[in-house]
């Protein structure tokens, strides 16, 4: 069991009571700057990240539209080939 | 097999040589696999798929042969069955090269060769025969001029040369009607393909442009989260730095408060929040940019494989755009050669046209002289000749069959009694009659043309 006696602890005078407040607030203050560094990070991330999705999904729509040229063109081209296929045989 | 059970010689060696062969091709070809050329291994579209069944047993083999291509194209998945594992794009790239090397290069080129061949060799007996007619023309032109008779013989020659020429002309006009009917067969599949491949250059560069900036501004976003990394981790390191002072001035202040007399135990319970934010803002350093690294990883990889993706769309629009480059050969027979051949055949008609006309062209040639010959009636014409005949070989030295027959001659050359003709012109058409006739020409027949032609050229002046 732990036990705590205060009983012998000085008064802090106002100029020590001043100092603890001041590192006090100096220790708050870093704590919060480096949240914001994060939370800056994760904004910057978040808006490129926002972006570059919208890039890839619009590479991926132009080679799908790509892909669907393919197999138009290959269907015309099987029955080009076909078509050429028994032209030969027929000479 | 023998009695014994064993293999027979024969059949033992060929199964020794079987097995050789075998392995020692082990390591080149692949299993064989008959596979009969259906729609589906072809992996025809469903659009495709009643054409095909609707084509002959030996169009589709042909079709098969340049499937097989096509099938092991670059990038091409085998998966054992010979089915379709092939990227759409490769597929449908390598059917427009294959499609075109595959049924012309190979096929088509081959058959317009071999027209070719036999074009050339009807152009090449047509220059011989018009270059030995031409020959034979100016002999004429030279006799003619030199006052000699007996050319209508050598025209008679000329016509032959000219009726070999048509003869010739219309054995060549099937195989040149084969060669253009091949032409334009080829012509119309090159533009079949081309328009095909021409739209799918059109698609790319109306995508690719886009892809491109896309793939662009992906490059500047990767740049971008390495930049805000950067940053945070500058801005980390000054905090850490700020951590370090403060932890610094929390240790000097206890220093100074012990000292001032306060109890340890005091003063270890006066700063225990802030060195407990302090190590809770440390550990929020250490930790706090892992998920911006793990979501900067994650995102360079989903760029690098769109970029991956992009890059066959790329390399594909350069191939269409040389495969439009395949041309075909070029034989070298020209377009307007049909014209031509026409051109010939009108020359043919008018030399058809010479042959009933022939007098008048005479009369042409001769027109080109200073004076204007005199005509005289054939009819009068033939009884001076047999006059002439009679005077000068009074004694019979030819026989009476060197008389022109009036009818004959004039039916052999379709002349009218009344026709008209100069004596020189005469004289040609006589030695023609001898020659036809098989006719004993008079020993002196020149001097006696020259004679005639000379007493009738007197009578005009």
């Amino acid at each position: 069991m732990t036990t705590t006696d205060n009983s012998q602890d000085k008064a802090l005078d106002p100029e020590t009571q001043a100092t603890l407040d001041s590192i006090n607030a100096r220790v708050a203050e870093t704590a919060a700057r480096t949240r914001a560094i994060g939370d800056k990070a994760r904004a910057e991330i978040d808006r490129v990240e926002a972006e570059a999705n919208e890039a890839i999904a619009s590479i991926e729509g132009s080679m799908k539209r790509i892909d669907a040229a393919e197999a138009t063109a290959g269907e015309k081209l099987d029955r080009l080939m076909m078509e050429t296929a028994e032209d030969l045989a027929s000479e | 097999m023998s009695r014994e059970g064993k293999p027979n010689g024969k059949a033992a060696r060929r199964a020794e040589r079987e097995a050789a062969a075998g392995a020692g091709e082990a390591t080149t070809i692949e299993p064989a696999v008959e596979v009969a050329p259906t729609a589906e291994v072809m992996g025809l579209s469903d659009s495709g798929k009643g054409f095909f069944e609707r084509m002959s047993d030996k169009g589709k083999n042909i079709l098969y042969q340049a499937y097989e291509k096509v099938l092991g194209a670059p990038g091409a998945l085998w998966d054992g069955t010979k089915r379709y594992a092939t990227d759409l794009g490769l597929r449908t790239v390598a059917k427009t090269e294959i499609g075109y090397s595959q049924f012309w290069a190979n096929k088509h080129e081959k058959k317009t060769a071999v027209l070719k061949g036999k074009l050339d060799v009807f152009d090449m007996q047509t220059k011989m025969l018009t270059q030995n007619k031409e020959s034979l023309r100016r002999t004429i032109d030279n006799l003619k001029r030199q006052g000699m008779p007996g050319t209508t013989m050598m025209e008679l020659a000329i016509k032959n040369f000219d009726r070999q020429i048509a003869n010739i002309a219309s054995k060549r006009d099937p195989i040149q009607s084969r060669f253009e009917s091949q032409e334009r067969k080829l012509a119309k599949h090159i533009n079949a393909r081309d328009q095909i491949a021409n739209e799918m250059i059109s698609n790319y560069d109306a995508e690719l442009g886009p892809i491109e900036k896309k793939l662009e501004f992906l490059s500047s976003c990767k740049e971008s989260v390495n930049q805000a990394i950067s940053d945070a981790e500058a801005a980390q390191q000054e905090q850490l730095r700020e951590l370090d002072a403060t932890d610094r001035q929390i240790a000097e202040t206890e220093e100074m408060l012990l000292a001032m007399g306060y109890s340890p135990r005091q003063v270890k319970k006066m700063y225990v929040q802030e060195k407990a934010t302090n190590v809770a803002t440390r550990e929020m350093l250490r930790t706090q940019l892992e998920p911006y690294l793990a979501r900067r990883t994650a995102l360079e990889e989903r760029i690098r494989l769109v970029d991956q993706q992009a890059n066959p769309y790329r390399d594909r629009r350069d191939r269409y755009a040389r495969i439009t480059g395949l041309r075909p050969l070029d034989l070298g027979v020209e377009t307007r050669t049909r014209e031509e051949g026409s051109r010939e055949r009108e020359d043919i008609e008018g030399t058809t046209r010479r042959e009933s006309e022939s007098i008048a062209e005479y009369d042409q040639e001769v027109d080109e002289g200073d004076e204007e010959p005199k005509e005289f009636a054939v009819r009068e014409l033939i009884k001076d000749w047999n006059a002439y005949l009679t005077k000068t070989y009074a004694k019979a030295v030819i026989p009476e069959n060197g008389h022109i027959d009036q009818a004959v001659l004039t039916k052999m050359y379709k002349l009218g009694a009344d026709s008209t003709i100069t004596a020189e012109s005469f004289m040609d058409v006589v030695g023609a009659y001898y020659k036809r006739m098989h006719t004993p020409m008079p020993v002196e027949f020149n001097s006696d043309v020259k004679a005639f032609i000379s007493a009738h050229a007197t009578e005009q002046s």
